[in-house]
């Protein structure tokens, strides 16, 4: 397992065990699609939208620089285009988990 | 450290689900063979639990046919968004709710409708394929003739599927041309709105049990304010639908009208029921099928697409059991025999002429006419005449057309036209 597995890995265990606390169920997308690896979902909420849903990229990343305001870090292009893109029916975020290595 | 301990439990959990699954599919395909013996038309296909992961067909699927789907399957519409709808179903056991994306062309459009598909399946108790299929078939209606004489296995000989499969296409030809114009008997030369009906309609993958052969024929979707269940005799009805409205009809009136006709001994119910569409062309392409289907009958089932709604007074299944084949053969045969078609083809050599010398005069072809072994008689004069007693003479075959009639004992071709020798024919000898 190289250092970038174990990142990947790492990851999406923590995004799916925040998940599980907060009673938000994660699938994996059916169709393979670059810019999504998780989908949430709280089924039948009750609230004004029903069943809502999130995708999301989820990134680990060293080579973040971080400052006051923000965290930067370089993205390629396609995927920065496809997160910001309004052509979905569910909403999309980018979970960026930045890492040191010791 | 409590967060992977709980990470941990709900992993095993997912485990446990998912072997269960798998037995529960096992005992449903051999299960299913048994019971598919002598089902009518519920038909349980492969139990076979296939996720559909591909994109292109994912993304083939239209949204208006999933919403037609919807509707006629007990699901309505609970919240529509700009692009897309919450649907709900709701039952006393349980409820349903998925988002269905409207617009093909989102960019998250195929896996929001490989979401649908799962809860379908979940919701519907059958595979995803079974669903794409039904969806396919939305904007259709489908006709599926059985036969209970091909016992449960399938499939066809080679050469009972020939005849089955050239029979069901003269059934929806028969069909279409009742559609156009109501009448006994129809020509070898079909109208051209028929033979169109011929090139749109098509034939789907048979199902299983006693062999089912699926007869699809599109229709286009009916655009109103309000979705009505029964269709009214619309002033506009497409020809699509007509025909196989007309095919319903007519394969009713056979089943009402044999039972007279059989308990009269008269031929004449079936003669009424040319008016619902009845015709010998009908009627010999249902024996035809009874035969290849192994004599045992043939059994209807009409599937009705949700976008045009049930045309009232149809039925379905429609049996016609062996006994009514007899009164079919016979009726084909009346109506061949009485019926003036026009536009007959007439085919064969030249037997008899009675005027050699003069202009004109009653020649006698001996051949097929419309494909049936016949002598026929027909008068001709000038141009037609002198070929006539060319191709007497150099025994040479002739073609011609005009209106088939039977005169006390002969068969008669009033207004015979387009008499020609047929010299490739000899062109070998």
């Amino acid at each position: 397992m190289t250092i970038d597995d174990q990142k990947e890995q790492f990851s999406f265990a923590y995004a799916r065990a925040v998940a599980a606390t907060a009673r938000i169920a994660v699938t994996e997308p059916t169709v393979d699609d670059d810019s999504v690896d998780l989908i949430f979902q709280q089924r039948g909420s009750g609230s004004a939208f029903r069943s809502p849903r999130l995708e999301a990229q989820v990134k680990c990343t060293d080579a973040a620089t971080m400052t006051s305001n923000y965290i930067a870090y370089p993205l390629k292009i396609k995927n920065y285009d496809e997160l910001r893109s309004a052509d979905f029916l569910v909403p999309r975020i980018l979970l960026s988990w930045w890492s040191r290595t010791v | 450290m409590w967060l992977l301990a709980f990470a941990a439990r709900n992993a095993s959990d997912h485990q446990h689900g998912f072997g269960d699954g798998a037995f529960a599919s096992d005992k449903a395909i051999y299960g299913r063979r048994i019971a598919d013996h002598d089902a009518a038309y519920r038909y349980r296909r492969s139990s076979m639990k296939a996720t559909i992961r591909d994109a292109e067909i994912l993304r083939a699927i239209r949204p208006l046919e999933l919403v037609g789907y919807l509707r006629a399957n007990g699901w309505h519409e609970e919240q529509p968004l700009e692009r897309g709808a919450f649907w709900l179903k709701e039952s006393k056991e349980q409820s349903y709710e998925l988002l269905l994306p409207l617009d093909s062309n989102l960019g998250d459009f195929a896996n929001r409708i490989a979401e649908v598909l799962q809860v379908l399946e979940r919701a519907e108790q059958r595979s995803q394929l079974e669903i794409v299929e039904d969806l396919m078939m939305v904007s259709a209606d489908v006709i599926r003739p059985r036969l209970p004489g091909t016992g449960s296995e399938g499939s066809l000989s080679l050469e009972q599927g020939t005849i089955v499969y050239e029979q069901a296409r003269n059934l929806m030809l028969a069909a279409a041309c009742a559609a156009i114009e109501r009448r006994p008997l129809y020509a070898k030369r079909k109208p051209e709105q028929a033979m169109q009906y011929l090139r749109h309609a098509r034939f789907g993958p048979p199902k299983e049990g006693s062999y089912i052969v699926t007869i699809i024929s599109p229709v286009p979707p009916k655009l109103s304010s309000a979705q009505d269940l029964f269709e009214e005799e619309s002033a506009f009805e497409p020809f699509e639908r007509r025909t196989v409205r007309v095919l319903a009809e007519a394969l009713e009136a056979i089943g009402s009208a044999v039972r007279e006709a059989a308990v009269t001994g008269k031929i004449d119910p079936m003669k009424a029921a040319v008016e619902r569409g009845v015709s010998a062309n009908l009627c010999e392409a249902i024996l035809g099928l009874d035969e290849g289907g192994g004599g045992k009958g043939v059994e209807f089932t009409f599937s009705w697409s949700p976008s045009r709604g049930i045309p009232s007074h149809t039925r379905s299944p429609i049996a016609l059991t062996p006994d009514v084949m007899p009164i079919l053969t016979e009726t084909a045969r009346v109506f061949r025999e009485t019926a003036t078609v026009d536009g007959s083809e007439v085919i064969g050599t030249v037997q008899k002429l009675e005027h050699q010398e003069s202009e004109r005069g009653k020649v006698t072809v001996v051949g097929t006419a419309d494909g049936v072994p016949r002598a026929v008689v027909m008068e001709l004069s000038g141009e037609d005449h002198v070929r006539a007693i060319h191709a007497y003479r150099e025994r040479i075959p002739v073609k011609c057309v005009g209106e088939l009639a039977r005169e006390g004992k002969s068969w008669v071709l009033r207004n015979a036209r387009e008499f020609a020798l047929l010299r490739e024919a000899v062109e070998e000898l």
